[in-house]
């Protein structure tokens, strides 16, 4: 199991409210909003008609059918009609909140950038970010490219536009970004150029950093000396305090292996396996055995050799991979078109509570945010989205989006 | 084999139950009783005296979308040989007729894409001598729903040119694949000046040989030896283009026109061409015709002015150009643009999203669906998310794709008269998880689901 | 005395076992205890061969060999008629890059294609008259090669594409171009292209041919008594001659198939002729092209259309109509997926009533690896299937491996062989000489250590015209 701290977690001095329990009184001055909707998805449970979604300050305080869930006194009644709540979108694989650009991500001077984070260039005004509100993602790792073996580390981001850097961190260090294949080959110069040269690259800074991370540990339980202090280690000594996963964009049967095996069975990392695409769907079932966590995309489909449109996806999941979530890739599949990616996994087999699962809930809990969104539970923040129909469809844009209960978007903000 | 008199007249039926509506009118951008010309109604050729047709198919039972904007729930779509012969409720089948059962389905007019690479296209003009008719990708086009798109490039030069075609997916068939060569026309605007006033001088003449030729018309039948009027040089593509018989494109070009959303990684584009979009219309006006604008970017801040001229929009609504906030001027797109248009009355066609990572206009292999020709039912679902009425969003696949091709007597909806290219869905025609199950391309079933590689796994 | 006589004895034995070598002789040949594979009814599996003079004499479980034969014991092999390649370029002058390469088998293909000598490339042609054989280099090796590899008669096939010209028909042994033209002008080659210069010059052409067949139809004029015999054989290179071979004898009665030689035509040379002192209009020219094509219509000659997909098919019935009928056979050298081989167009191809010659090969749906048999396919409906063998000595060396896997993948085994000796023969309009085993037909003959398309067998010897041609002789002319 993992272990990590939130800097910013609330304490969880609250009890996780069960369906149709009476609310808590709060002894803050904000009033509770009760919000009416004829259909509510919550991701984590069945879908509720005739549900009522009850916030306050900013977390969800219950979420429910309208007879089960006591609406307060005091509270203010928000009636939405005939509208549709489902939990905010979560992507894990996201570039373009420094800017549409993109250009910022990839700094390919070193194979190995452990060093850097993509805190630094986050452009809290970026239309991209806004853009993904108009699609309904609330969450986003924004992380670097995939131009060298390790490309720094993401920031876990709140889409919220505009507003101080500090209110849109979820976490500084969000995930360290790896590049294991279909990329960083390009570099050249050192080793790395084959699969051969990235990996003992890889292999031997993993191998540093796991050195680095224990001799601190071993120092802070008394059995050894103070090591030296190497700034450009203290990042990578997160991921080996398993405070920080790892985000590995790695394709091909071969690849996804080999990920998994330096990543989950040499080095015990908490890990989630990004893209998988190609012929990735092949390892899936060696990936089941290890319980990958995989996050597939931008592609959703695999033309074989038989003409047939391959669903990855599906094929993922039928060989048994449950841990799966989606992502766009972003620029490559535009930031706002993240629900358009489940939607297109559903076109092709996915069922579509996994599918809703896969954009809100799975992608949350890889990247160890469940207890804070994810899903429209009692005690999670008040991260939601307002559509008239089915958020997949994208027929269907948010009419509004909530982020920690606040308003931070509302149709038509973004041409 | 009579049919029921009432059947006939399907168009004048009340729409049984159109798709709900969609999108509250956010835009009250309307235009009350117009004053534009209106665009002329498509109705197909008049049938005159041809031979009873050979074979019968009929598509029983299904919701059918006409294409119009109409939709008939448990109708039967009657089709002799090449040709749709009639829809409606009760008709009587001929002997012999094979009976496609789609109850339970939808029907559809097959989808037209205004914008189409490979598919099994020639090469260049005349494609008649080029195409393709085995070309796999033409099974995979029809999995998508694609029955026609346009072939070539309507090269926009500062004349009227190009090379074009429309061209149907008529599985092993030559002639049956082109629908109709040099139907499309580019041109790109803005212009400089001198070749403005050249293309004016050129409308002109093109108008007055027109006329010329009406009046040798008249004069021929009183005197056989009239000589007929000398035709300008360089006016005989115009002169289609006046008599309805091709269309204009324009592309809005200047600093990054075309397709805008291509580079992923950059800017780029014009945010707002409406300067172009202006010239366009001042070609329209002098050719007394409408034109069609390529991806214009802000045509949605001058719908009135192409409802005007009653010239038509091609869009593919992600394509986004953002805004300047530093300049006022530069307003970029909106995805509002498609339901915008369509309030004032301007026939909009969708495409889908340029190059990029998508694949661009073809039926690509590359890995990610719905960003290219293998989900050409998405960028109407993008254009009804940018407020376009449900119901009227399905025309920008179907019958304003064709009107703005040129081809609307032919294609583009379920009519008697029309081409017989229909499609069975399993579902909504706009929902993202509809397949189509059954194809029919000039009467013929070119594509059938469980009999092609590509979906039949999937089952919903 | 005893020893020269055993000296006699040994070489007389070192004679016979050189094998027929020396046939030349004169004698007779018999082979006997040889499965005969006449392809002509049922294999009979033990019999006797007599050639005589370069023909076949007498074959069958039946037959005997006369007295004073060369007797050579096939122990059990096969005898199987020559291969005949239908569609081939050896021989042809000018730059020869080589065999046509193509892409080597990628996403979809299936094994390397059948490699035909590209001969020197051209735009479209509009040649229909000209002889290929002018353009004959007879002292190439691949002759040689070919013989050995088993084929005894094999087509010259003008380069280009739309019409390039008369093709000839080959026997691949000779110093000179008149040994090696078996027949000339044999037949006109159509290379159809999916290509508006091709369709428009076909479609041309072909209206124009009609008009001339109509205007050969009318009435004659009344003979003029000073009409002027053209012979100037440049005027009328249509008027093609067929040579019978050198040295053989008249051949026999040929089967119903092959066309009627063209005689030469009194009435067109009438028509030609400088007109009477009467103000008669003189007469346009006539395009040798055109007649040639008209002659084609009305029968006199065959032709052999090159088509490379489906696709091609279509567009030629586009080009020239559905009806255009005339003795032909329709070579496909190699498949493409992409424009449809030819198992998508089995109705079209079963209207044409001509044979197909096919890559003799398995083929793949495109963009898939299901693999298809486009040979069985045709063949289970009615069409003749014949097989495009090539003129590369690697393509041939694996010819009957290819052939074993269509059998075994289930074309019949007689439809295999035919494919590659009888059908071509017909295409060529040489099946009353060759292509099978029948008496009267030339002894061009391979002997096999068993089955042919068994995998352990081996191709022992190969006879041409009654000749053992198997071993390269030193310096001796070819």
């Amino acid at each position: 199991m993992r272990r990590h701290r939130h800097s910013l977690l609330v304490a969880l001095a609250l009890a996780p409210l069960a369906r149709g329990q009476q609310p808590q009184a709060m002894a803050t001055a904000s009033p509770a909003v009760a919000f009416l909707a004829a259909r509510i998805l919550p991701a984590d449970a069945p879908p509720i008609s005739g549900g009522v979604l009850l916030v306050q300050d900013g977390k969800i305080a219950a979420v429910g059918e309208r007879r089960q869930v006591p609406i307060p006194a005091g509270a203010r009644l928000q009636d939405l009609g005939d509208a549709w709540l489902a939990p905010g979108f979560v992507d894990l694989h996201h570039h373009v909140s420094g800017g549409i650009g993109g250009g910022d991500i990839n700094d390919m001077v070193m194979p190995l950038n452990p060093e850097l984070r993509t805190l630094d260039i986050v452009r809290p005004s970026e239309l991209a970010i806004r853009r993904a509100l108009s699609g309904g993602i609330t969450t986003t790792l924004f992380i670097p490219g995939s131009g060298t073996n390790i490309g720094g580390f993401g920031v876990l981001l709140k889409m919220r536009w505009g507003e101080p850097l500090a209110k849109m961190v979820l976490r500084d260090l969000g995930a360290m970004k790896v590049a294991q294949g279909f990329n960083p080959e390009r570099y050249s110069g050192d080793l790395g150029q084959t699969r051969m040269g990235s990996h003992e690259l890889l292999q031997a800074r993993l191998e540093q950093g796991q050195r680095y991370a224990s001799a601190w540990s071993e120092f802070a339980a008394g059995r050894g000396p103070k090591p030296r202090f190497q700034a450009e280690l203290e990042q990578l000594r997160a991921v080996f305090e398993r405070q920080v996963p790892v985000l590995i964009h790695t394709a091909g049967a071969r690849d996804c292996i080999a990920t998994a095996r330096m990543f989950q069975d040499v080095f015990h990392l908490w890990m989630v396996l990004s893209h998988g695409c190609f012929d990735g769907w092949m390892a899936a079932a060696a990936l089941a055995r290890r319980n990958t966590p995989v996050n597939l995309g931008p592609r959703m489909y695999e033309f074989n050799r038989y003409s047939e449109f391959q669903g990855m996806c599906q094929a993922y999941w039928d060989a048994g991979c449950r841990d799966l979530s989606i992502n766009t890739d972003a620029p490559v599949v535009a930031a706002e078109e993240l629900p358009l990616q489940g939607a297109m996994a559903v076109r092709l087999g996915l069922s579509y509570p996994v599918a809703l699962q896969a954009l809100t809930l799975v992608p949350a809990r890889q990247i160890g945010i469940a207890d804070r969104t994810g899903s429209l539970t009692a005690g999670k923040d008040a991260d939601f989205q307002v559509t008239r129909g089915d958020p997949l469809d994208p027929r269907f844009p948010p009419q509004q989006v909530y982020i920690d209960g606040n308003k931070v978007y509302q149709l038509g903000d973004v041409k | 084999m009579r049919l029921t008199a009432g059947v006939l007249l399907v168009a004048l039926l009340a729409a049984a139950s159109g798709l709900p509506a969609q999108g509250r009118n956010r835009f009250p951008r309307r235009t009350e009783g117009g004053g534009q010309p209106a665009v002329p109604e498509s109705k197909p050729e008049p049938a005159g005296d041809k031979k009873p047709p050979k074979t019968h198919l009929a598509i029983v039972g299904g919701d059918v979308y006409l294409g119009t904007g109409q939709r008939l729930t448990g109708a039967t779509v009657l089709v002799g040989d090449d040709k749709i012969l009639a829809v409606g409720t009760d008709l009587e089948l001929p002997a012999g007729t094979t009976v496609l059962d789609a109850k339970g389905k939808t029907v559809s007019p097959g989808f037209v894409c205004v914008v189409g690479n490979g598919m099994g296209a020639g090469r260049s003009s005349p494609f008649i001598d080029s195409v393709n008719p085995f070309d796999p990708e033409i099974k995979q086009a029809l999995a998508a729903g694609i029955t026609s798109f346009l072939a070539g490039s309507p090269a926009g030069g500062n004349m009227p040119g190009g090379d074009t075609a429309v061209i149907k997916l008529a599985y092993g068939d030559v002639t049956g694949m082109v629908l109709k060569e040099g139907t499309v026309l580019g041109l790109s605007v803005p212009l400089p000046p001198a070749d403005l006033d050249k293309l004016f001088e050129l409308i002109k003449k093109t108008r007055d040989h027109r006329v010329a030729l009406e009046e040798f018309g008249k004069k021929k039948s009183a005197d056989a030896n009239a000589k007929p009027p000398e035709a300008p040089p360089g006016s005989d593509k115009l002169l289609k283009v006046l008599a309805g018989e091709a269309r204009l494109w324009i592309t809005l070009g200047g600093a990054g026109g075309g397709g805008r959303r291509g580079n992923p990684f950059g800017g780029g584009g014009n945010n707002n061409d409406t300067a172009a979009i202006r010239q366009a219309m001042d070609i329209a006006q002098r050719l007394g015709t409408g034109v069609v604008l390529q991806k214009p970017v802000s045509a949605w801040l001058v719908a009135d002015e192409i409802a005007a001229t009653g010239s038509m929009v091609i869009l593919s609504p992600r394509d986004r150009v953002p805004a300047d906030p530093a300049d006022p001027d530069r307003t970029g797109s909106n995805l509002a643009s498609a339901a915008i248009l369509a309030e004032t009355g301007v026939p909009v066609a969708v495409t889908c999203p340029a190059g990029g990572y998508g694949g661009g206009a073809g039926v690509g292999t590359g890995g990610i669906m719905g960003q290219d020709l293998n989900t050409p039912h998405l960028d109407a679902a993008f254009a009804v998310r940018g407020g376009l009425d449900n119901r009227k969003a399905l025309r920008t696949l179907t019958l304003d794709a064709a009107r703005i091709m040129g081809v609307d007597k032919r294609i583009g909806s379920i009519e008697p008269g029309k081409d017989a290219d229909i499609l069975i869905l399993d579902g909504d025609p706009l929902h993202y998880r509809t397949f189509v199950e059954t194809a029919v391309v000039n009467g013929k079933v070119v594509y059938v689901k469980d009999q092609e590689p590509f979906y039949s796994h999937i089952k919903h | 005395m005893h020893q020269a006589s055993s000296v006699c004895a040994v070489l007389l034995a070192a004679v016979a076992a050189g094998g027929a070598a020396r046939a030349q002789d004169g004698r007779p040949l018999a082979f006997t205890n040889a499965r005969l594979c006449t392809l002509e009814g049922e294999v009979v599996p033990l019999g006797t061969l007599v050639v005589r003079d370069g023909r076949i004499q007498a074959l069958g479980a039946d037959a005997v060999a006369p007295a004073g034969a060369l007797q050579i014991d096939c122990k059990g092999g096969t005898i199987m008629p020559g291969l005949v390649s239908a569609f081939a370029r050896a021989g042809i002058d000018g730059p020869v890059e080589g065999p046509r390469q193509q892409p080597g088998p990628g996403r979809g293909r299936r094994g390397p294609p059948v490699e035909i000598n590209p001969g020197p490339r051209g735009g479209t042609l509009n040649q229909p008259a000209t002889k290929v054989s002018d353009k004959l280099y007879a002292r190439q090796p691949i002759f040689g090669e070919l013989l050995r590899c088993g084929v005894t008669t094999l087509a010259l096939t003008p380069p280009g594409s739309g019409l390039p010209g008369l093709g000839a028909v080959l026997r691949p042994d000779g110093k000179t171009a008149e040994q090696l033209v078996a027949v000339d002008a044999a037949f006109v080659f159509v290379a159809m292209v999916r290509d508006t210069a091709v369709k428009k010059l076909l479609k041309e052409s072909f209206d124009k041919a009609k008009k001339v067949v109509e205007e050969r139809k009318k009435p004659k004029e009344p003979a003029k008594p000073e009409a002027k015999p053209e012979d100037k054989p440049a005027d009328k290179p249509a008027e093609a001659k067929t040579e019978p071979p050198k040295g053989e004898p008249p051949p026999k009665p040929p089967e119903p198939t092959p066309p009627p030689v063209p005689k030469p035509d009194d009435k067109k040379e009438e028509k030609a002729a400088a007109p009477a002192p009467a103000a008669k209009p003189p007469e346009p020219p006539k395009d040798p092209n055109i007649e040639v094509l008209a002659d084609l219509l009305e029968g006199k000659r065959r032709a052999i259309l090159e088509l490379d997909a489906a696709a091609d098919l279509l567009h030629w019935l586009h080009a020239v109509g559905d009806d255009l009928q005339f003795p032909r056979a329709i070579v496909v050298p190699r498949y493409d997926q992409q424009a449809g081989a030819f198992d998508v167009v089995v109705e079209q191809c079963k209207k044409l009533k001509a044979p197909i010659l096919l890559p003799p090969q398995l083929s793949v749906r495109p963009r898939t690896r299901y693999l298809t048999n486009p040979a069985l396919t045709l063949q289970q409906a009615g069409v003749e299937v014949g097989f495009v063998i090539g003129d590369h000595r690697d393509t041939l060396r694996v010819l009957f491996f290819n052939l074993m896997e269509l059998v075994r993948y289930g074309l019949p085994a007689d439809v295999a062989l035919k494919g590659a000796t009888l059908v071509p023969a017909k295409a060529l309009g040489v099946d009353g000489e060759v292509g099978s085993l029948k008496v009267g037909k030339k002894a061009n003959l391979l002997l096999f250590s068993g089955d042919p398309l068994d995998p352990t067998s081996v191709l022992q010897s190969v006879w041409l015209e009654g000749r053992d041609v198997t071993v390269e002789k030193k310096g001796a002319e070819r």
